[in-house]
């Protein structure tokens, strides 16, 4: 039965990567996309597929899937429906950070962002010291407000870079090229380590007394996972801004077909991460052609409604 | 040779000492029940013994010292029922009780047929096969807490410590615990729960610690424990003791 719906996935996001590099302001018919991927000799189209449609495809999946998952362990770690990695003020940082390499240091993007983020999280762990989750919780939104509001305020002092900035921190993905394509490769990696854990993540959604007592070394498992979604974060966040919400609805749709056995709801978060952001992104390519909306936007307008949907259809899941 | 020995502990939350220089040991094959009002320390007691909070003093289990132990190693040899357990969870029976099966696998030892074989008997004793494949979040408090259990028994420890395993079940529930950690006992487990039901602790336990705020304030047999004077300097209400009709032994009635 699980099977099923995870071939079902896979042929989805596979047609998603294809649907992505089919439309834009140029359509590309079927035929040379199949021709490109397979022969690898598309021939007229070649230089758009080649040098953009196929490196932002690959973008908004891996994006995805990471978003996703990550949003899928800090949900388990924290027993807590609300969390995501922006929640704990991760994604803040991370913002923080690539606004700060943008503006000083170019060629250090993720190590930066990277450092901002994990910055974030061990003073949110610091100040929530009892490790309690709603500390933790209140922590992480008020550590990512402040986060935001000096954000700006660089911003403010940068008014000429700011549209620049302020445009990929709504989030997008038209930075998409090869360069950046290849940095998003990094994310797989990470999510295959940090899928290790399933059976510790598993256990731990029991609480803390559970896992301990059952052999599991919660304080560095949880460490160990944190610092992974942290990283992914951090790459997500410098390479395609802030795109909220695919973190948070992807795994409760994700336990809704799948049921919480990380063994199970971490591929197909990744794989319902890769999907919708791929939509997302269609749809924020094609709305308001040719210009291009924020993909975050479009994220969070689809996604609302949507999780308010599935919030008062399954109570039990919210 | 005293199994479990606890030396002399002593338990703060922050400025707060909540055990006081406690000390016993225990045999396997007993069950042991701790009493004591709320706040007398029956659940850090067992969190201490368990490792899972700091305590001043020593604890030896096996001639062990906790402290040297890992978290795996320590599961080896206690598992614990804690008090809480999340009952909105869409893991089913098996998916749980195979969890207690963490400590003796591991990413390159899947499970094996071995693991499979720990956990149905786990699960023949707590009588919760049928429940295999339900979700916990549909199950009755009683049948969880006894998946919870057979969780527990998974692990193949010697020695299993209950936080009130009894608390919040109907009688008829209840009994159905004490029928299967007496079995424990019996092939011989050390079994030490803390206990808020004075009259099921005397009538299953073999030996019964009497807590006040964090010292053990008698500590013995259930008929030189239970009586009139102990509830009254522990608990501070009269009770009638009386012995069990079948049994022998003592229980309390309230008086109103």
């Amino acid at each position: 039965m699980r099977y099923k719906i995870f071939i079902f996935l896979v042929f989805l996001s596979f047609f998603m990567f294809i649907l992505e590099v089919m439309i834009g302001p140029v359509k590309i018919p079927l035929r040379d996309v199949v021709f490109y991927i397979f022969m690898d000799n598309g021939e007229k189209y070649d230089i758009i597929v080649d040098e953009i449609r196929v490196p932002r495809a690959m973008l908004a999946c891996l994006v995805g899937l990471s978003l996703a998952s990550a949003g899928a362990v800090f949900q388990g770690i924290f027993r807590n429906p609300m969390a995501e990695p922006y929640i704990l003020g991760v994604a803040s940082g991370a913002a923080l950070g690539a606004t700060v390499s943008f503006l000083y240091f170019k060629d250090f993007f993720i190590l930066s962002s990277f450092l901002f983020a994990i910055a974030t999280l061990a003073v949110v762990y610091a100040v929530a010291k009892d490790g309690e989750t709603n500390t933790l919780l209140l922590a992480g939104i008020s550590i990512s407000l402040l986060l935001s509001a000096v954000t700006s305020f660089i911003l403010y002092l940068n008014s000429k870079e700011a549209t620049v900035i302020i445009f990929t921190l709504m989030g997008t993905l038209s930075s998409a090229d090869w360069s950046n394509a290849k940095i998003s490769l990094l994310l797989l990696p990470i999510f295959v380590a940090t899928y290790i854990f399933s059976r510790e993540l598993n256990i731990m959604t029991l609480g803390d007394e559970h896992a301990k007592t059952t052999g599991v070394d919660v304080d560095k498992i949880r460490k160990i996972v944190l610092a992974l979604t942290t990283l992914s974060t951090s790459v997500s966040v410098s390479l395609c801004g802030i795109i909220g919400f695919v973190g948070l609805i992807t795994p409760h749709i994700a336990r809704f077909i799948v049921g919480q056995n990380f063994f199970y709801l971490l591929p197909a978060s990744a794989l319902l991460g890769a999907i919708l952001l791929s939509l997302a992104d269609i749809f924020s390519r094609t709305i308001v052609e040719p210009a291009e909306m924020p993909i975050g936007i479009v994220t969070t307008f689809f996604g609302v409604p949507f999780f308010l949907y599935l919030l008062v259809k399954g109570r039990k899941y919210g | 040779m005293a199994e479990l020995r606890v030396e002399n502990i002593e338990v703060f939350y922050n400025a707060l000492r909540v055990l006081k220089e406690l000390s016993f040991s225990a045999k396997k094959g007993s069950l042991i029940s701790i009493l004591g009002p709320n706040g007398s320390g029956k659940t850090t007691l067992l969190k201490a013994v368990a490792g899972i909070i700091k305590f001043f003093g020593r604890i030896r289990v096996f001639e062990e010292d906790i402290r040297s132990l890992s978290r795996k190693e320590i599961s080896k040899i206690i598992s614990v029922v804690p008090q809480d357990f999340p009952h909105d969870t869409e893991f089913t029976a098996l998916e749980i009780v195979l969890m207690g099966r963490y400590p003796h696998t591991s990413m390159f030892k899947p499970i094996r047929e071995r693991d499979y074989r720990a956990v149905f008997d786990a699960m023949r004793t707590t009588d919760t096969l049928y429940l295999k494949d339900r979700k916990i979040s549909e199950m009755s408090s009683g049948e969880r807490q006894r998946v919870v259990i057979a969780k527990a028994l998974a692990q193949e420890a010697e020695v299993i410590l209950l936080d009130e395993p009894t608390s919040n079940l109907d009688i008829n529930y209840g009994i159905n615990i004490m029928r299967i950690l007496r079995n424990l006992a019996n092939n011989g487990m050390l079994v030490l729960a803390s206990m808020h039901n004075i009259n099921l602790a005397s009538l299953y336990s073999d030996r019964i610690i009497l807590l006040k705020n964090g010292r053990i304030f008698a500590d013995g047999k259930p008929e030189d424990v239970i009586t009139e004077e102990n509830i009254r300097a522990v608990y501070g209400i009269d009770v009638i003791v009386e012995k069990h009709r079948i049994t022998k032994k003592p229980q309390i009635m309230l008086i109103p």
